[in-house]
């Protein structure tokens, strides 16, 4: 395949996993599937950033044994690759925290169901 | 000296930290490290600010990395403008949190006034910060503290939270992955060294799906009607020291970042018309329908919340004008809404606290029994509705100008019809308030709020009247130097 | 109006979809070495990190030194989580209302067989863990996924024994150690201040090192700094999910 197909399928792949999740958090009616839908979609930005950072010919950006001047050429480019380290951080706490307010709303109401919840808080 | 950007955050960053410390000796200690995390903080926005007022622009490099390998933190007098607004409103949520937090025990008021802190923390951070990436960060720090706190609130806020957080983190990804799109056409972070390699590409179509992306991702943090879905039941069920805060400035700050990212990165006053239009459109409907929404609701807070929508549709609808008579009204309805919403919202969440009411009729009366707290009511309600010489008149008529000058009429009706709109809604209460005859039982404490309470409250009515009649030199000193040139 | 807002749901799914694919083919080919985001800021991570702060592995150069402000946010987020579910769930003591064990760990979980692989498993992982954040600065690694693995450990023993027999970690001192963690690294970024560098400019830092290795000992710092967060808060939040409430 040439490159350029290539990348547009790369890209292409990033951009349906944001829209599967986007899909999940407008279309399901189960909380804690609307959660697992919102961890795909952050996945989906971390993937589209790691897609940007590589390039052909390039190895992980450590620099080799004995390699005394390296040279941007040679190396993936680690930046996306940092920023996605603190997106996939941010990922993990929300999880947390909204494992946590479900975790009440179950305590409270007993259903994890859209429309069931909001036929209890009338 | 040469520190105060950085300290604007890093004083209630590192208070934070030390909250759960100080509140193993009690929540008093707690509550102290919060006033003074605040206070820190908003002393280093005042000395920077002034700074940025004397014509230079503060840029600090943290780590000592210069831009655009290192991040970069910028204080002109916008950024000064708003980090002092934050700040300032955040001094008065922490006195007012006082009464609220007396019942609880002292670990969790520690976790309260820490998370607080991180709130005020993640606010000052997109405020100062000059690198698109490290906006990101902060955006989450101040999300996720505030969806902790908005939560503290009963049940149903935590079932309205959870709505906010999928939201928010949906608005969240939106904005990474147009700073993805960005960064894959300039292979820069950098807010300023974008702006300079952008017109190399920007006939992209890229460009252009960024900008949607980064433009849609804040509307839903700033809540732009038909993005607003989170705002009405997180707001109608927060906690009262917080949701004073939260509605008067969080939205403004995501509203801020808008307008930085569009006028400083896309430098979009020189650019065609039409996009931003779309933006003009939307916050017009923002506007009559928040303001038509706010009319329908029977509960205080509630109307207050759809109100809050209408005002941003204000806000936004002077970012897309796009000409300097517009952004200045535009940034002076994001300080004068921030100080009357602040004052409302702190009103009306005191007298639930004081008597359990929240309904608009249960305020019968009460202008007898709360005559301080509702007079401050009556400042905050009238300049909401724009009348002279209240703060909320001037930022209108310069919005109004504005749209006459640019020759949007539609605009212009929109603008006077939200003002009628508001003056019912507002009249309905004030009537109730003033004329009708109290139906609270006689048997509840019915005197005025504390001090701690009242004192915050007071400070916003009467800036209220002082930003009104003080505004032209508030105009020419703080909002116009903070314009794009 | 609830009904009306469902029925349009997909409308914003649709252009969504348009403009994502439309722009896939505009942006630049994927893999190109030539590309704006290969070629502006990233090359000097790349060709000066290992001379400038003393790290062969880039990433950890970039994330510990060159964006270490974000880092540090990345941090106070995780901290902020670990707050912000103590607040949601208000799990403090569990003394006080007292869920037993079994509450605590409401799952049959433990064996013999599983106790004793654990007993041997578990001092290895966070000897692991610890050899990731040390060799952060050589090898794939760094702070993030040490405290990862260390907390996995301790989890594991909470899975396994039960809270009571496990490391006694209360949420009350776990928030503590995770406060500890961030102002670690704060303190590092302090320091310089204090030496009249800006803010987490290593290069300030009263170390009898010299450029590059001096960096590296801030960064180092730092990760540490992080190590301690992220395991004490994801063992935080660990807890706080699985044990009753105060109220």
């Amino acid at each position: 395949m040439e490159a350029e197909t290539l990348s547009v399928v790369n890209y292409w792949l990033a951009a349906s996993l944001f829209l599967i999740g986007l899909y999940g958090i407008l279309a399901r009616p189960h909380l804690v599937r609307k959660l697992m839908a919102m961890n795909i979609l952050q996945v989906a930005v971390i993937v589209f950033f790691i897609i940007l950072g590589y390039k052909s010919d390039a190895t992980p950006p450590i620099v080799r044994q004995g390699d005394e001047t390296p040279i941007a050429r040679n190396y993936i480019n680690p930046l996306p690759h940092t920023l996605m380290l603190t997106a996939i951080v941010v990922s993990v706490s929300t999880t947390g925290v909204a494992l946590a307010l479900l975790i009440r709303i179950h305590r409270r109401f007993g259903t994890l169901d859209e429309s069931e919840l909001i036929e209890k808080l009338k | 000296m040469e520190h105060t950007p950085i300290l604007i955050v890093l004083v209630p960053l590192t208070s934070a930290l030390l909250i759960p410390f100080l509140a193993m000796g009690g929540g008093r200690f707690a509550r102290a490290g919060l006033l003074f995390a605040t206070a820190g903080s908003l002393l280093s926005s005042i000395l920077a600010l002034r700074a940025s007022l004397e014509g230079e622009v503060l840029s600090y490099h943290v780590g000592g990395w210069p831009p655009p390998w290192g991040i970069e933190i910028v204080i002109d007098p916008l950024s000064g403008v708003m980090a002092t607004l934050v700040s300032f409103l955040a001094v008065l949520a922490a006195f007012y949190s006082g009464p609220y937090l007396s019942g609880w025990t002292a670990r969790r008021t520690g976790t309260f006034c820490s998370l607080f802190a991180l709130l005020v923390t993640g606010l000052q951070g997109i405020v100062v910060t000059g690198d698109l990436f490290n906006l990101y960060v902060f955006l989450e720090i101040s999300s996720i503290s505030a969806y902790a706190l908005l939560s503290s609130g009963g049940s149903k806020s935590v079932v309205a939270v959870f709505r906010y957080l999928l939201i928010g983190t949906v608005a969240a990804s939106f904005y990474l992955i147009g700073v993805g799109y960005l960064y894959a056409m300039t292979g820069t972070l950098n807010m300023a060294d974008m702006a300079a390699r952008l017109p190399e590409t920007s006939d992209s179509p890229v460009i252009v799906v960024a900008v949607s992306f980064i433009v849609i991702g804040l509307a839903i943090k700033a809540a732009l009607f038909p993005l607003h879905g989170w705002l009405p039941d997180t707001y109608t069920y927060a906690p009262g020291p917080v949701i004073g805060f939260v509605a008067a400035v969080m939205t403004k700050v995501s509203a801020y970042a808008l307008y930085r990212i569009l006028f400083y990165v896309f430098v979009a006053g020189t650019g065609p018309r039409e996009p931003l239009l779309l933006l003009g459109w939307a916050s017009v409907i923002a506007v009559v329908a928040g303001s038509l929404m706010a009319l329908a609701q029977k509960d205080v807070q509630r109307m207050l919340a759809y109100s809050s929508i209408g005002q941003m549709g204000y806000i936004m609808l002077g970012i897309a004008i796009g000409t300097p008579l517009a952004l200045t009204g535009a940034l002076l309805h994001v300080v004068n809404h921030a100080v009357m919403k602040g004052c409302l919202f702190m009103v009306v969440n005191g007298v639930q606290w004081r008597l359990g009411v929240f309904r608009v009729r249960d305020f019968a009366g009460m202008g007898r029994r709360l005559p301080l707290t509702m007079a401050a009511f009556t400042v905050a309600a009238l300049s909401m509705i724009g009348l002279p010489p209240t703060a909320g008149f001037f930022s209108k008529y310069y919005l109004a100008l504005a749209a006459l000058e640019s020759g949007y009429i539609p605009f212009l009706a929109a603008l006077i019809l939200s003002s009628l709109l508001g003056a019912v809604y507002f009249f309905r209460v004030l009537e109730k308030v003033y004329l009708s005859p109290e139906n609270v039982e006689k048997t509840r404490d019915t005197s005025e709020l504390p001090l701690p309470m009242l004192a915050p409250i007071l400070t916003l009515a009467v800036l209220v009247l002082l930003l009104g009649v003080f505004n032209q030199t508030v105009v020419t000193e703080l909002i116009q130097p903070g314009l794009p040139s | 109006m609830q009904q009306l807002l469902q029925r349009i749901a997909w409308l914003p799914f649709v252009a969504a979809a348009a403009i994502l694919f439309y722009a896939a083919r505009d942006l630049p080919t994927m893999a190109d070495p030539n590309a704006p985001a290969s070629t502006h800021v990233s090359p000097r991570y790349i060709e000066s990190a290992l001379e400038e702060t003393g790290a062969s592995n880039m990433v950890t150069a970039v994330l510990a030194d060159y964006r270490a402000y974000d880092t540090l946010g990345e941090t106070v987020v995780i901290l902020t989580a670990g707050l912000a579910c103590l607040l949601v769930l208000g799990a403090f003591t569990p003394a006080r209302s007292g869920p037993t064990e079994k509450e605590a760990m409401p799952y049959e979980f433990g064996s013999d067989i599983v106790d004793a692989t654990s007993r041997l498993l578990i001092p290895f992982i966070i000897l692991f863990a610890l050899y990731v954040v040390v060799h952060g600065h050589t090898s794939p690694g760094g702070g993030f996924q040490g405290g990862a693995i260390c907390a996995a450990a301790i989890i594991l023993v909470r899975l396994v024994r039960g809270r009571a027999p496990g490391l006694k970690l209360l949420p009350t001192y776990t928030v503590a150690i995770g406060s500890i963690g961030v102002l670690v690294y704060t303190g590092t970024g302090l320091v310089s201040l204090f030496f009249e560098k800006n803010f987490l400019d290593y290069s300030g830092l009263p170390l009898p090192f010299h450029g590059g290795h001096l960096r590296e000992m801030g960064s180092l710092s730092v990760e540490t700094g992080v190590f301690i967060t992220v395991t004490a808060v994801m063992v935080l939040i660990f807890d706080v999910l699985t044990m009753g409430s105060e109220e």
